[in-house]
């Protein structure tokens, strides 16, 4: 019979490799599910995780959809260290999209560099503010903030759509629901000549590396993991929970603004009704995929990047259905956390 | 004699992991003998109590009930054979009534009309009153532990475990429990009374058996062996009890330290107890000994004197004559004063942090860990490995995990990361609290050196013993009240005990006024 033994310490090893044990897991369940349905299992596989990454162009869209998702799970990765559960970076996403729209379709005619950094401040503001709400719910009353963060991406999503077919409705644009296209000072840069690719890649990196300097060596970081080991040796060091919720609300707030604010001024280049599909969700699978850790959130960030467009090959080129992205997605997070057991506990055969 | 054997063990193991809890340990109990178990903490024998009553599996080795070979797989089992236990952590919910509890532990054939009756009868046979209809969270931790005792006599059993049944009681409380015991005895139940206290198996156990690392080193007879040579067998030969005359006197000094006056605080549910108009005064270079049963206010105390919870309700906290009362744990450690809570499982240190990490924790006067908000790495690395290298903590390296520590070498970290801050006034709540002998020495030592160097020390504790040798005033904390302070050598460890009931005369009119 296989047991679990508890480890006397956590195993540092078991926490590099449990990520990858869980996406070969993936692998698998995702082999086992095709050949459930009948599909080719192999071929299926290969369009999923391979093709994309046969071609230039499947190398720029991997990137360019990594940089929401890598900014969205930096932000949570921040606030989960210490045990606060901000679930609805999603909405403070569509709030940023929103913030980053209001102020480019504002300074539509104006020129300058200027311009797009207002745009993208837009955007934080825009997520901060959205993201303080649950903060400050949870300070005040004590509200669970799994609760009213998630509740509150609908209220965002809603928000948005009411915006969008109302106010920033484009004049000229036929009564369709989508914004005016932003003018040229409103959008980013492209870093990869002939692809989509913007400079807000550059700008997750060294935003990546910020937040890695300041969860290991500022005070800030230090507290937050205190909190998240105990509450009471939370108080013993001093440190004001109710500080640190606002904190790590304005933190993850303000990069999942800042990533719906590079949706709409980089890739989208409008305001239309669907920003993102899904990218803070799927977040708080790169933030744990990554193991809380600012580099590993970057590269779990190109994986879960890698099954939203391997999603779109396998509708495109096998006719399989779009929720097939969500199934493995799904199933990831699943196996990352069973994987993770074995950080803490050591199988032993015993008969 | 064999007929008359209740529970046999041969050669009982137990591991976790690479560490023996219990090793090939052979124990006859025999009916209506009170048998004694005796060892130090982590000496294994909750271990081994666990495997008697089903809780846990042994490795290897044979358990024979009434001569036959049984095994027991759950507590159910146990319970169904007739042994029945009272853990040191009681196992009732706190939102139901006392025989709404009883009824959860009993075959489902029972029903709660019958079991009223059947507590009455019970209680009233061995004296132990209880009340069924009462929810158990209004109940005193005496009366709980009465409630599990009645529950396990419903079901007349032929074998009693006791785990440590008299560290949570009053010493009157515990002379009443020990009646009860003797009773049971004389109608031929057996008895397993597990303790650390050599003084109580003296006197009323009939055999014991005497553990140490896991394994059966003697087995005595409690009433002809002297104590303190069991005690030597128990702590492995080298037990030497430091005694109160044995400490070379210092003088206490006669700056007031710390004062207390008229402070009230009321966080419940928080803290299951308000605190009452405590008085307190510490002098530089005196050990001041709080006693208690705890859920008495330690725990509200040490959080309202560390500054972990400020004070609103009135009442001052004075630190060298300036009120500190509105002043957070961090500012209040700057000052000089040390904190040492009870629990070192996430409250002092942090299991999952390394001890570089744990070493940070609450270092706030110690200088040059931080610059600005930026933590120096090298700095804070070098103090971590200044603690191991001064207070002898043993640990594969300050890269390893708090959890890799044992209880008493954590402590000395957690001890030694507060004295390297030079405090003025150190509070330490229960400090030797699940230490075995020679860790809790050690930090005994150090409390000592301490104050001969002129820093003030609260010491809360509620091991007498400790008290009784260390300190020079002796005051109790009975539900959130603070009795009067006595000079230690002047007050004798059963008028302790009277305060601890709340029972003393002027005491209770003290509580009456507060």
């Amino acid at each position: 019979m296989l047991i679990l033994k508890p480890r006397e310490e956590g195993s540092r090893l078991m926490l590099w490799l449990s990520p990858f044990f869980a996406v070969f897991v993936m692998w698998v369940f995702g082999g086992v599910m095709f050949w459930v349905l009948g599909l080719p299992v192999l071929e299926g596989l290969g369009v999923f995780f391979l093709d994309p990454l046969l071609s230039l162009r499947g190398w720029s869209e991997l990137l360019l959809k990594a940089i929401p998702l890598a900014l969205c799970g930096l932000g949570l990765s921040f606030g989960f260290r210490a045990g606060i559960w901000n679930i609805g970076a999603e909405g403070q996403l569509l709030m940023g999209a929103l913030g980053g729209s209001v102020v480019a379709l504002y300074f539509y005619e104006v020129e300058g560099f200027w311009v797009l950094v207002l745009v993208l401040l837009g955007g934080v503001l825009g997520g901060m503010l959205w993201g303080l709400i649950p903060a400050l719910l949870k300070t005040w009353s004590g509200a669970s903030e799994i609760l009213t963060s998630l509740m509150l991406t609908y209220v965002a999503g809603l928000f948005l759509s009411a915006m969008v077919h109302g106010p920033l409705r484009d004049p000229d644009g036929y009564n369709f629901p989508e914004s005016r296209l932003f003018s040229d000072s409103s959008l980013v840069p492209i870093l990869w000549e002939g692809t989509r690719l913007h400079w807000g890649f550059v700008v997750m990196l060294v935003l990546a590396f910020l937040l890695w300097l300041v969860m290991s060596r500022h005070r800030l970081g230090y507290w937050m993991n205190v909190c998240g080991g105990s509450s009471r040796a939370a108080l013993y060091a001093g440190v004001d929970p109710k500080k640190m919720v606002v904190i790590s609300f304005l933190i993850s707030g303000g990069f999942a603004g800042l990533a719906g604010a590079f949706e709409v001024s980089g890739s989208l280049g409008q305001l239309v009704p669907v920003v993102s599909p899904g990218y803070g969700f799927t977040g708080i699978i790169v933030a744990f995929l990554g193991g809380l850790h600012p580099l590993g959130v970057v590269v779990g960030s190109l994986v879960l990047s890698l099954t939203y467009i391997g999603g779109e090959n396998a509708q495109i080129a096998m006719n399989m259905p779009s929720a097939v992205t969500g199934v493995f997605q799904g199933a990831l997070l699943l196996f990352l956390l069973a994987c993770r057991t074995l950080e803490s506990y050591r199988l032993v055969w015993r008969r | 004699m064999m007929d008359s054997t209740v529970l046999s063990l041969r050669g009982l193991s137990k591991s976790y992991g690479a560490k023996r809890a219990c090793w090939k340990v052979d124990m006859d109990l025999k009916k209506g003998c009170i048998h004694g178990l005796l060892g130090e903490n982590g000496a294994g024998k909750s271990t081994l109590v666990k495997m008697m009553g089903g809780v846990v599996r042994p490795d290897e080795g044979e358990i024979a009930w009434e001569g036959e070979s049984v095994k027991i797989r759950s507590p159910l089992e146990g319970r169904r054979l007739g042994i029945g236990m009272v853990f040191q952590h009681f196992s009732l919910f706190d939102a139901l009534t006392v025989s709404e509890n009883v009824v959860l532990g009993l075959p489902p054939d029972w029903h709660e009309g019958e079991v009223d009756e059947e507590i009455k009868r019970v209680s009233e046979i061995y004296g132990l009153e209880v009340d069924p209809k009462k929810d158990v969270y209004s109940l005193t931790v005496g009366e709980r532990q009465r409630v599990e005792i009645v529950r396990c006599l419903l079901q007349n059993p032929k074998l009693l475990i006791m785990d440590e049944p008299t560290s949570v009681l009053t010493p009157q409380e515990a002379d009443r429990l020990i009646e009860v015991l003797v009773r049971l005895a004389g109608e031929g139940c057996g008895i397993l009374y597990i303790s650390h206290r050599l003084a109580e198996v003296e006197e009323m156990c009939d055999e014991a058996t005497i553990m140490r690392h896991g394994e059966v080193v003697a087995r005595v007879v409690p009433k002809e062996e002297k104590a303190v040579l069991m005690a030597s067998k128990m702590m492995g030969g080298s037990y030497e009890k430091r005694t109160r005359e044995g400490l070379v006197k210092w003088d206490v000094g006669s700056d007031v330290v710390l004062s207390m006056e008229g402070v009230n605080c009321d966080l419940r549910p928080e803290y299951g107890v308000r605190l009452r108009d405590v008085h307190m005064e510490v002098r530089s270079g005196e050990i001041v000994g709080i006693a208690g049963l705890a859920g008495n206010g330690q725990d509200l105390l040490g959080s309202v004197l560390s500054g972990e919870v400020l004070l609103e309700e009135g009442g001052l906290i004075k630190f060298f004559g300036e009120e500190v009362g509105g002043i957070g744990v961090v500012g209040r450690r700057r000052m000089g004063m040390g904190y040492i809570p009870e629990d070192r499982q996430g409250h002092s240190a942090l299991l999952n942090f390394d001890l570089v990490g744990n070493g940070v924790l609450g270092s706030d006067s110690y200088e040059g860990l931080w610059r600005g908000s930026w933590l120096q790495k090298d700095k804070a690395r070098d103090f971590a490995e200044g603690i191991v290298k001064e207070y002898d903590v043993r640990c594969p390296g300050v890269d390893h995990q708090a959890s890799s520590l044992s209880g008493g070498n954590l402590q000395k970290f957690v001890m030694g990361r507060v004295l390297k801050q030079r405090p003025k006034l150190v509070i330490a709540m229960q400090p030797t609290w699940g230490l075995d002998v020679g860790a809790a020495s050690l930090i005994h030592g150090y409390l000592i050196d301490l104050a001969r160097e002129g820093c003030g020390i609260i010491l809360v504790s509620q091991e007498l013993d400790e008290l009784m040798t260390l300190t020079h005033r002796l005051g109790v904390l009975s539900e959130g009240c603070m009795s009067k302070f006595y000079p230690t050598g002047e007050i004798k460890e059963e008028e302790v005990g009277l305060l601890m009931g709340g029972l003393d005369k002027d005491f209770a009119e003290e509580v009456k006024l507060c």
